[in-house]
């Protein structure tokens, strides 16, 4: 029964994710470069803040940074995986919905991440760590939201 | 199977094929409407208003039958209906007499005045949030949709005190302002008084 309610056990992280997402460009370093906000990115370490970070450098509109990010996206955490993958999305590479795609078909095991605790008092599982990231996943798809870059049809067919 | 049967994330989904939008966005959405979660149809319903999908209309239709509970309303505008509906009444098969006969793209035909009266009658009370938000995104999808084809059968009588039954009156009255404001309001008349 550990999974009954994963709407309303998850939700309010992404809740403020939405918030925080629609003040882009109100709050932070807007005159920053964009290799000095990957490096931004990288020392980041909560995923919603990254994630505020990973759409800035989507609007500064500068592909070249997208090597400096290659290697993240293959990070053991699924949710700073998926933020690199929507940087990647947001700048046009296709690699960036194939990867948040990947995390949404995802049930292998991984390390401790972000976002799987029902509350402060609650201890870890995988089962609530993957429910997590495949949430999150399916909330990036969501923001990368151009059809070209995410496909409606990922959701169609459940491997 | 899809994801749309993954109690993990299909509540989640609506929303993100909403902003991706575009047509395969609308198919996924009209897909979500047969989710066996009330609360990924809700917000099916939702994400296809937001994305003015009329084509959607034909099959919103059967969700005014839908007399499922979603927990959705505790949190939404229907909120303050559906606890009562759990309390008082279980849904009623009557219920499925509902107003309107027949929707698509280019009409949205109501049913003759008994059966509505009926409706309107038992429709107070028993109607849970999924029929709720259908008649509601229904009547705002037709708005952009502009029915060409329009039967006003039967007398709706507003009741501004039954929050749920009014929803399909106001798509009553809402036809007429329609039709009034495209100067049809004398023939819709002539059209009521024959009984449609």
């Amino acid at each position: 029964m550990g999974l009954v309610l994963p709407p309303f056990r998850i939700l309010p992280h992404v809740l403020v994710v939405s918030v925080l997402s629609s003040q882009l460009g109100v709050c932070g370093d807007e005159q920053a470069q964009p290799t000095e906000m990957v490096e931004q990115f990288k020392s980041e370490t909560v995923f919603w803040k990254q994630l505020e970070i990973g759409q800035k450098i989507i609007l500064a509109k500068d592909a070249r940074v997208l090597p400096l990010l290659e290697s993240w996206l293959t990070h053991p955490d699924r949710h700073e995986r998926g933020n690199t993958a929507l940087v990647f999305g947001g700048l046009g590479d296709r690699r960036g919905f194939e990867v948040i795609a990947a995390i949404l078909r995802d049930f292998s095991d991984r390390p401790e991440g972000q976002a799987a605790y029902v509350s402060s008092k609650s201890s870890w599982s995988l089962p609530l760590q993957i429910a997590a990231d495949r949430y999150y996943a399916v909330h990036l798809l969501g923001l990368l939201k151009d059809p070209s870059g995410a496909n409606p049809r990922v959701f169609f067919r459940r491997p | 199977m899809s994801f749309f049967d993954d109690p993990d994330i299909n509540y989640k989904i609506p929303w993100a094929l909403r902003n991706i939008s575009g047509k395969s966005a609308i198919e996924g959405l009209i897909r979500a409407l047969r989710s066996p979660s009330p609360q990924v149809r809700v917000f099916a319903i939702q994400g296809l208003e937001d994305l003015e999908a009329g084509e959607a209309l034909p099959d919103l239709l059967p969700l005014l039958s839908d007399h499922a509970m979603s927990s959705y309303d505790r949190r939404g505008y229907v909120s303050k209906g559906s606890p009562l509906v759990r309390r008082r009444v279980p849904p009623s098969p009557r219920c499925s007499a509902h107003p309107i006969r027949h929707v698509n793209r280019n009409s949205l035909i109501l049913r003759n005045p008994h059966a509505e009266t009926s409706w309107t009658k038992t429709g107070d009370v028993p109607l849970s949030s999924g029929i709720v938000v259908a008649k509601w995104r229904l009547r705002k999808l037709a708005n952009q949709t502009e029915p060409a084809k329009v039967h006003l059968s039967g007398n709706a009588v507003f009741r501004p005190n039954a929050a749920f039954g009014t929803v399909s009156l106001r798509i009553t009255c809402w036809l007429k302002a329609r039709l009034a404001t495209a100067g049809r309001m004398v023939a819709a008349s002539a059209e009521i008084q024959r009984g449609g």
